[in-house]
This record gives structure tokens, sequence and C-alpha cells, in this order.
């Protein structure tokens, strides 16, 4: 049972109660106030000539969507506040620096169709670094598969393989492929839960790209050691190993400026922080005991599994009385981003279908109020795009609808003054330069933060400043592309699209065919609407460049932000330290990639099946993995007859579906194999 | 069912014979004879060389606490293990001590995956409130705080 119900939890000494409500109450006062001042003043400059319907859905659109702004700003403003201030986030218990570890920890990493050499390079890395320590001997790791790919779930029984030799004494690797998807990433750790849970005390959730270093890990466990009420703690994930500008823009935004924003989530969050799915420690009692994800009635994308589930679990962990942290000073926890808008969209595509399922549960009972504000910003993430999008529609309409509809200036017979239609301009530019001022500063104060702490492994302040003009004319021009994708992507999901599951594309960059096909929209909306503009509304014309340039510069922008630019130097533009001195642990995964990727590189399934080790491992696994699914009894015989009309040598006539039976029927299988040769 | 004519049954044995090491020409020649005689069908011959196996492995079964089928599976995994752990083969287990064979048992308890510990997660309630009710809820909750008895 978790103790944090009782006041006993909250009384440790750094941080009381009392004070996380303070903070709370200065946070969302000042956010609300901010936000009421500019909208008084909003509905003082908006034109007088609009109905009263018009005035109050653009005040309550222009409130929504500023307040979203304002929330972002002093968030960022008492992160990096404390930041100065403090060098260790207070409140949670730190454990001796000679602290033993004695609990066991699962590390998990859930794979679906990913590169099967890169996910275990990455895996071999973190027990490397792991095995340095007397407590790298508490940790073990599980591949949890979900992959649906038999050519890939074979590699990755065979990278199992290989990397098991490879594998620190005293580390174990556990490898499962699981016969049936359900529930996506939180049915893969659910099912590790039900299994194999209760061995350890602890589990440490990755994604397939995670990395973290071993000093890391163990710090982590001895954390959940010394705080027993703590259910959660999330070690916030820096982006590394971008290689595409896109990429490598995100790495350096993440750097600079995430360390703030983190830092001031975790300024007001303290112990009802939330959980991101990967790169967090869990209790592993209390995720079984409180976190068993309902499906929801309906179909998705509002109904059936809950997509998003990372939130939910923090929610219902928190609900249950554990805490919930996240701690910013957690440092050698990485991940990757998309190499390109179109991937990093299509990420988005389901990231808002399982944040818009999120309103359910934020209406849904006993939920901590700020596991609800987690929701709240969740779906804001994607709604303010919609919002935005209204926004600058309702605003070009009334100066479009002014053009053919003129102003009555007498509206009564024999009038002496005409009645002229107000519109405060220098005003409304006064809140518009407001705005600019609280999206830029928090990333001005995350450069002079980093300025401050020397900045020479950035490539010096000049290369600094240089980073977040080019980063900030990329996002401005970007934004309004993305701001359509999402709008796009809430329409879809209302009318009930599923997104699906798609792999993760990881490396490859845009073409100029993907990048037309899927952008040729929005170059034609920024074109219709500039001529709209030019013509009917001019004087917003060059106030819109930003937006519709941006727009119809969606293709360039998007496939050549793809590419690689400019060589691997200190000099470079977006430099960030871990390029420059390349941590330990990525070094050693980029060569593990190499030597593992040797085992499996152009060999199709059939090639792997000569290996007789391979099917003898892969059998024995079969065991471990769960009973096979139901495939129908005609693809059954289907398979039957295609394997019994091989004349030697193999075939690939073989559908996936038909593999992935092939690779369950042991006896099919080893006759398989046996003419593969 | 998969006949077993489908199959070159001596490339099957051979294959088979390779993949546990017995790989003489008399033992192979010696299964192939037995086979055209014995095995109809492919699921008869893979059951009828386990079978073989385990006659043959079971004069070297010095420890006595095992199974028949323990000790195969022990075989089998020893086997599997063969890469990672080059001193052990299935010729090491024909002249196998009870050293050994212990070492082989321990080889075999690291390979296995993890014993599970079968638990339920139980499905947590999530009841969707009007969000009207909701808003007074803490409306009244707020009241509370504000103007209520401390």
């Amino acid at each position: 049972m978790p103790l944090a119900a009782s006041n006993e939890v909250f009384a440790v000494p750094l941080l009381s109660r009392r004070r996380v409500k303070f903070r709370r109450i200065k946070l969302f006062g000042l956010t609300l106030l901010t936000t009421l001042w500019a909208s008084v003043k909003w509905s003082e400059f908006m034109p007088t000539d609009i109905s009263l319907f018009m005035h109050w859905f653009l005040l309550i659109l222009f409130f929504l969507t500023f307040g979203w702004i304002s929330l972002y700003f002093w968030s960022a403003v008492f992160g990096f506040w404390e930041l100065v201030r403090k060098s260790r986030y207070e409140g949670i218990k730190y454990p001796a620096k000679d602290a033993e570890l004695n609990a066991k920890t699962a590390i998990l990493v859930p794979s679906y169709n990913e590169d099967a050499a890169a996910v275990m390079a990455r895996v071999l890395a973190m027990a490397e670094d792991l095995g340095k320590y007397s407590e790298g001997k508490q940790f073990d790791f599980f591949i949890l598969s979900d992959s649906t790919n038999p050519e890939i779930w074979l590699q990755e029984e065979v990278m199992w393989f290989e990397t098991k030799k490879q594998f620190p004494q005293g580390i174990n690797l556990y490898y499962r492929h699981r016969p049936r998807n359900t529930a996506r990433k939180s049915g893969n750790i659910e099912d590790f839960c039900t299994r194999w849970g209760s061995n350890y005390k602890y589990m440490l959730v990755l994604d397939a790209d995670s990395l973290i270093v071993g000093k890391t890990m163990i710090q982590m466990a001895k954390l959940m050691e010394v705080n027993p009420t703590t259910g959660i703690i999330q070690a916030p994930p820096q982006i590394v190993n971008a290689q595409s500008f896109f990429a490598r823009l995100h790495q350096f935004s993440g750097k600079v400026y995430g360390r703030i924003v983190m830092a001031g989530q975790a300024y007001w969050q303290a112990w009802d922080s939330n959980y991101w799915g990967h790169n967090a420690i869990i209790r592993v009692q209390a995720f079984i005991d409180s976190c068993g994800l309902p499906v929801f009635k309906g179909k998705a994308p509002f109904g059936g599994h809950i997509l998003s589930h990372d939130f939910v679990e923090a929610a219902l962990i928190r609900r249950a009385g554990w805490l919930a942290w996240m701690l910013p000073e957690l440092e050698g926890s990485y991940e990757e981003c998309p190499p390109s808008m179109l991937d990093f969209a299509s990420r988005d595509r389901r990231w808002c279908q399982g944040n818009l399922q999120h309103i359910r549960i934020l209406i849904s009972s006993k939920i901590h109020p700020v596991s609800r504000v987690h929701f709240m910003v969740g779906i804001m993430s994607y709604l303010s795009s919609l919002l935005w999008c209204l926004l600058l529609l309702l605003g070009v309409g009334i100066v479009v609808w002014r053009y053919f509809f003129p102003p009555a200036y007498f509206t009564q017979s024999k009038e002496l003054f005409p009645s002229w239609p107000i519109f405060n301009v220098w005003g409304t530019i006064a809140l518009f330069v407001l705005s600019m001022v609280m999206l830029f500063f928090p990333k001005i104060l995350g450069i002079l933060y980093v300025i401050g702490k020397g900045g020479k492994q950035y490539g010096g302040a000049g290369k600094l400043w240089q980073g977040f003009f080019v980063e900030n004319l990329f996002s401005a021009l970007s934004a309004p592309v993305m701001m359509l994708f999402q709008s796009k992507f809430i329409v879809e999901i209302l009318s009930g699209m599923d997104s699906g599951w798609k792999t993760q594309n990881r490396t490859a960059g845009t073409s100029w065919q993907d990048g037309i096909r899927m952008h040729w929209w929005q170059t034609a909306v920024g074109i219709g609407a500039s001529v709209l503009i030019y013509n009917y509304a001019h004087t917003l014309f060059y106030w819109m460049l930003p937006i519709t340039l941006g727009m119809m510069l969606a293709i360039p922008l998007s496939v050549l932000s793809s590419r690689v630019w400019g060589k691997k130097s200190k000099q470079r533009i977006f430099t960030i330290p871990e390029e420059v001195h390349e941590p330990d642990i990525l070094q050693s995964s980029k060569r593990h990639f190499k030597q593992l990727e040797q085992f499996i590189a152009d060999k199709d399934m059939l090639t792997l099946l000569k290996n007789d080790i391979y099917v003898s491992a892969h059998i024995y696994l079969l065991a471990i993995n769960g009973p096979m699914p139901d495939f129908g009894s005609d693809l059954i015989k289907r398979v039957q007859h295609k394997v019994s009309s091989l004349s030697g040598g193999g075939d690939e006539n073989l559908s996936l579906d038909e593999k992935r039976y092939l690779l369950y029927d042991e006896k099919l299988l080893q006759g398989y194999a046996v003419l593969c040769k | 069912m998969v006949a077993i004519k489908l199959y070159q049954p001596e490339d099957l044995i051979k294959s088979y014979a390779l993949s546990w090491h017995i790989d003489s020409a008399a033992t192979v020649s010696a299964l192939s004879e037995k086979i055209s005689k014995e095995v109809k069908s492919f699921d008869e011959l893979l059951n009828w060389l386990d079978n073989y196996l385990l006659s043959q492995l079971k004069s070297i079964k010095k420890d006595k606490s095992l199974s028949d089928e323990q000790f195969l599976a022990l075989v089998k995994v020893v086997y599997l293990q063969h890469e990672l752990y080059q001193d052990f083969s299935i010729f090491d287990i024909a002249s196998a001590t009870e050293d050994k064979l212990i070492k082989l048992q321990e080889a075999m308890s690291e390979y296995k995956f993890l014993p599970e510990k079968k638990v339920v997660m139980p499905e947590q309630k999530i009841k969707v409130y009007n969000p009207f009710s909701l808003f007074l809820q803490y409306l009244k909750k707020g009241f509370h705080h504000a103007f209520g008895r401390k």
C-alpha cells in the first residue's frame, strides 16, 4: 500500500505541500491574470462592426490560444529561476553516495518492426555500461517484441542470440515475441507484468530508440529504493544521434530550451508529474495493482484500447496514492528524433488521436486535478493548432467580408455624423508583439542559461545565437504547415478515422515525390490564401506573409530539411556538446551496430534459416512466446502446399502472413530449413 | 500431414544428424536404412529421431535425478548453447562426468527463460463524468475549501 495517502510522505523537509500549492497558485495565477488582461485588451481592440456572436467567438479563441502560450511562458520563467538557483531538484529524497542496491530491475525494450541490429546495439551498449558497476548485476534486459513482420521477427531472434554471447556476466538478456499485439505498447508491458513482472521490484521502460547510461539507471533504482512511496520517476530524454537538418534542429532546441521547460514543469508538478511512456522507472507492484487499463466502449478513435497509455498510467498510479516525479537533473537519458517533417507529422497523427481520446478520461471520476491538467495540456498541444487556424480564418474572413460588404456609415436617414467602425490597429499590433515576446523569451532564457554555463561545447555564443535565429526562422515557416497537418488530423479523428499502428522511420529522408504527394495541398492552400488576401484583404497581406509563405514553401522545406547538411564539426550550426564529445554509450552503440548488423545485413528469412542454430533458437523461443495466433485453415493449407511443392533450395514465394505461420509451425519449419540449404 | 516423400530423406537425416553433431558416415547410413523401413511420415520421422537419440543418450546419462525428457531437453539446450559455451558439445556429453553434467545443468538454467510468476492486473475503472456535474463538484469543493470549516 502506498503511504502517499497519509501525510507522512509529504513531510519531506525541503518541499512541503503548502509550498507546492503556492507554486501552483503563482504559476496558474500569473497565467490567468496575463491571459485575462490580454483578452480584455483584445476585446477592446476588436473591430466594432462585427456581430456580438463573432465578438465572443473570437474572444474565446484568443483566450485559449493566448492562455496556452502564457502557461508556456510562465512555466519557463519559473524553470529558469529554479535552474539558476539550484543544482538539484528539491523534494525527493536522494540516496547516500555509498548506498547499496539490492532490488532487481527489469529493463524493458518494447520493439515493433524496428531495426533489430540498432535496437540490440543500444541494449548491448547499455548492458556494457551497467556492467562497469557492481550494482549492474541487479538489472536484466527484456526485449519485448510486438513485430508483425516475420523477417524482422527472425532477425530479432538472431540478434538476441548473437548479442547474448557478448553480454556482461550477471546481466541477463531475455527475448519474447508476442503472437498477438493486443493493446499495442501498453498491452506489451502488461503482458510482461503479468508473466515475469513479479520477479522484479522495478521496471525501467524504454523505447526502441532509448539509451540511458548505466550510472543514471542505477541512480534511478536507488532513488526508488529511498523513496518507497514513489511509483514513477521520469528521466527527461534528450535527443541525440540526429543527422538531418530537421532532427538536428529539434536536437538543438531540446538541449538548449528543453531544460528550462522541464525545470518549469518539475517546479509546479512536483510529485504529481507525468510519465511519457519511456525512459522512466516504475514500481512494478504499484503498476500491477493500479494501472490495468480498461477498454473503452465503442470503436477507435475514441473507443477501444487506450492509445496514449502513458498519461493514463501516470494518472492511475497517482490516483492510487503513489507519487510520480520528473527529475530534470537525471542526465544521460537519450532518445532519437524523427528525421523529417513527414515522419514527425506521422508520429503526431498517432499522438494526436491518443491525446484526443484522453478527453474521456479528463472528465472521469477520482482523477487528481494535476493529472487532469496533464490531459488538458496534451489535448491542447493539438487542439491549439485548430484554434489558431480558426482564429486566422476568422481574422481574414472579417476583412474579406468588409471588402464585399462595406460597412454602413449612415444607418439612419438624415444622420449628422457617420458611425465609423473602429479597429485599434496599434493595440492589436502591441498584442501581437507581446505574444511573440512570450514565445521567444523562454528560448532566449535557454540561450542565456547555456552561455552562462560556458557555451563552448555549443560552438560558442555566436553559434548559439546563429542557431537561435535559424531555428526560429525555420519554426516560423514550418509552424503553419504543422498547423494544417494537425488541424487535418483533428478533423480526421473527429470523423472517426483511426491512425493504425505504423512503424516509425528513424533514418530515411523525404524524397521530392513524397514531398509533393504529402504537401501539395498545403502549398495550394498557401497560394490560394495569398491570392485571396492580396486581392480582397490587402492590408493583411504582409502580416500574413510569414504564414502563407511557410505553406507555399512546404514542399522544399520538408524535403530539404530531411537531408543532412554540412560536415560534422564544432563550427556547424546547431552543435550540441554530445556532438563535440560523443558520450561513450553513444560511441559503443554505434560500434556494436556495425558489428551486429553483419549477422543480418542483406539476409532474408530464407538465408537466416540456413543456419541450424538460428532455427533451433527460434524453436526454443516459440515455447516462451505463447500460443500461436489463429491463421485460418486456408492459409495453413496454402503454406503446407507451397512448402511441399518446393524442389530444393527454398523459395521466396511466400507472403508475409504465410512466412509468419511458417515460423510458428515447428515441424514444417524444420523441413523448410532443410530444403533452404 | 506433409508426406515424407516431399523431402529427400537422406538430406533430412544428414542435416538432422549433423545438427546433433552425429556426422559419422556409418551412423548416417544406418539411420537411412532404418528410417526407410520404419518411418512413414515426416512427423514420424521426427519422433523416431527423437526416440533414437533418447535411447542413445540414456546410456551416457549419469545424473539419475534427471528424467529422460529433462535429459533430452538438457542436451538440446546444450546444443543451442554450443555457440555460447564453446567447451560443451554433444561429444562432451558422450564422455560426460557428473561434474560436467552439473555444469551443463547450470548452463541450462542460465539459458532458460525466467520462470513465469503469473499475476493478474486488475482492470481499473474509469467512470466518465458528465462535464457539468464535474464542474459543479469542483465548484463545491472550491467553496468548501474557501469558506468551509477548517
